[in-house]
């Protein structure tokens, strides 16, 4: 039996502490403990980006992630992303503006790569937009229309 | 067949702060136990079933590990972040064959997570950081409670998946001798998409003087069990002037010196065809490097 770990992690500016199994995955944690199921299960395997969350302002995979591996960690999900007044955030007001959503798996882990990005470089030209959401895999868009949003929130 | 959904092994979870509590644990629980840092490699293979530790070992924690200093040899902590090495040889503009191998990679979320020794500690033939730190003559130090040794990227690589790291050793760090003022290096590789496991890439560094390529070293990657370098055809052109003929000899030697699989990714008939312009635009990058003309 393997024996349960204390954890703690801010949250999208929440201090949570919680009792995980060394094998639980960052994923699952956020999903079905906290009940954050925007991030995505997609591929299982580090391939197409569903999974992204910001782990101390980094885009991680969190269905690669032990959920205690990242104990003390500052997390931010899509959830945590709009004000707490429920004022979106400009790059979801520009994925609505240029309708950058189909199916909308994809979404919330193109809007956190779209964030990490303008945070570090608020004005990237399109090349550089589109290096950084390579690991993204979007079915339905073709990818201009994200492309297109993510231009609309540059500086 | 495995979940890619949960983890379904059980394990015991070891978070060592100090590299001698790691070898430490190791002696301890060595065949038992599985080293792992950022975890894009070792988590599928949980997932997969291709492991099954009773205990992971956690080098995340271990600040020693996470370095990257340089006098005359390039010395980078086997902990270090993909991320960050790719940012050290993007401003020195050194190491340029490492810099293309990184940038290949392409996900900044693999980058942020996967460490060097751990892309080098998997030992897939297709690891992207292997081919250009086998033409720069990389080494890893490997450290144990018995104490620390240091091989050749050469011998370190066994197999597939498989290293000379014995069960109560792990990777202390990776060294690379500092290139000559007249030498450049580059890197390519052949993948379906933007950001995929290489079908076959290619490492080139040469040495010139004027028309002349007084050394040249290439290894590949996807093309055997292992990385490898490919002697044969770094003996055609190392001391001899370069010509067009020259170069075509080269790149058939090269392809005929090539064990290729067929697999998921590529044939073997393909990698082999391909291998020759690859090892081309290779040598061509790597030649232009070098500040002269081609």
């Amino acid at each position: 039996m393997m024996e349960k770990r204390n954890v703690s992690y801010t949250v999208n500016g929440e201090v949570i502490e919680l009792l995980v199994e060394p094998n639980a995955l960052l994923i699952n944690v956020l999903r079905d403990e906290l009940y954050l199921t925007g991030a995505k299960y997609c591929c299982g395997t580090g391939q197409c980006g569903g999974c992204t969350v910001l782990v101390n302002g980094e885009p991680i995979l969190s269905c690669l992630t032990l959920a205690v591996a990242v104990d003390g960690a500052q997390i931010l999900t899509i959830e945590g992303i709009a004000e707490p007044d429920g004022t979106l955030d400009p790059i979801q007001e520009a994925f609505l503006d240029n309708a950058a959503i189909q199916c909308g798996y994809c979404t919330p882990g193109m809007i956190l790569m779209a964030k990490d990005l303008l945070n570090k470089n608020p004005s990237p030209s399109e090349d550089q937009i589109r290096e950084h959401i390579k690991g993204n895999l979007c079915r339905c868009t073709g990818y201009h229309r994200i492309v297109k949003a993510i231009k609309s929130c540059r500086e | 067949m495995g979940n890619t959904r949960i983890l379904t092994q059980e394990f015991e979870y070891l978070t060592p702060q100090t590299v001698s509590e790691a070898l430490q644990l190791l002696s301890q629980y060595g065949q038992d136990a599985k080293i792992i840092a950022g975890g894009t490699d070792v988590v599928p293979q949980l997932k997969y079933e291709k492991i099954s530790p009773t205990h992971l070992i956690t080098v995340a924690r271990i600040s020693d590990l996470n370095y990257i200093q340089e006098d005359k040899i390039l010395r980078i902590g086997a902990g270090t972040k993909l991320r960050d090495v790719k940012m050290y040889c993007g401003d020195k503009q050194r190491y340029q064959s490492l810099h293309d191998a990184l940038c290949s990679i392409g996900k900044v979320q693999v980058m942020n997570m996967g460490t060097l020794g751990g892309n080098l500690c998997t030992a897939s033939p297709a690891a992207d950081s292997a081919p250009p730190l086998l033409v720069l003559e990389g080494r890893v130090k490997l450290i144990s409670e018995r104490g620390a040794r240091t091989v050749s990227l050469g011998d370190f690589f066994q197999g597939s998946n498989m290293t000379a790291m014995q069960p109560n050793e792990m990777m202390l760090e990776i060294q690379i001798p500092k290139p000559k003022r007249n030498s450049g290096d580059a890197f390519i590789k052949i993948a379906r998409v933007a950001a995929d496991i290489s079908k076959i890439s290619c490492a080139v560094a040469v040495e010139r003087n004027g028309d002349i390529c007084t050394s040249c070293r290439i290894a590949m990657g996807a093309v055997a069990a292992v990385p490898i370098r490919i002697p044969a055809a770094e003996r055609q052109l190392s001391g001899q002037r370069i010509d067009d003929e020259l170069f075509e000899e080269a790149a058939k030697v090269l392809s005929a010196d090539i064990k290729p699989l067929t697999d998921l990714r590529s044939t073997e008939s393909y990698r082999r065809r391909v291998s020759e312009i690859l090892f081309k635009d290779t040598f061509a990058k790597a030649w232009d490097r070098t500040g002269g003309e081609k």
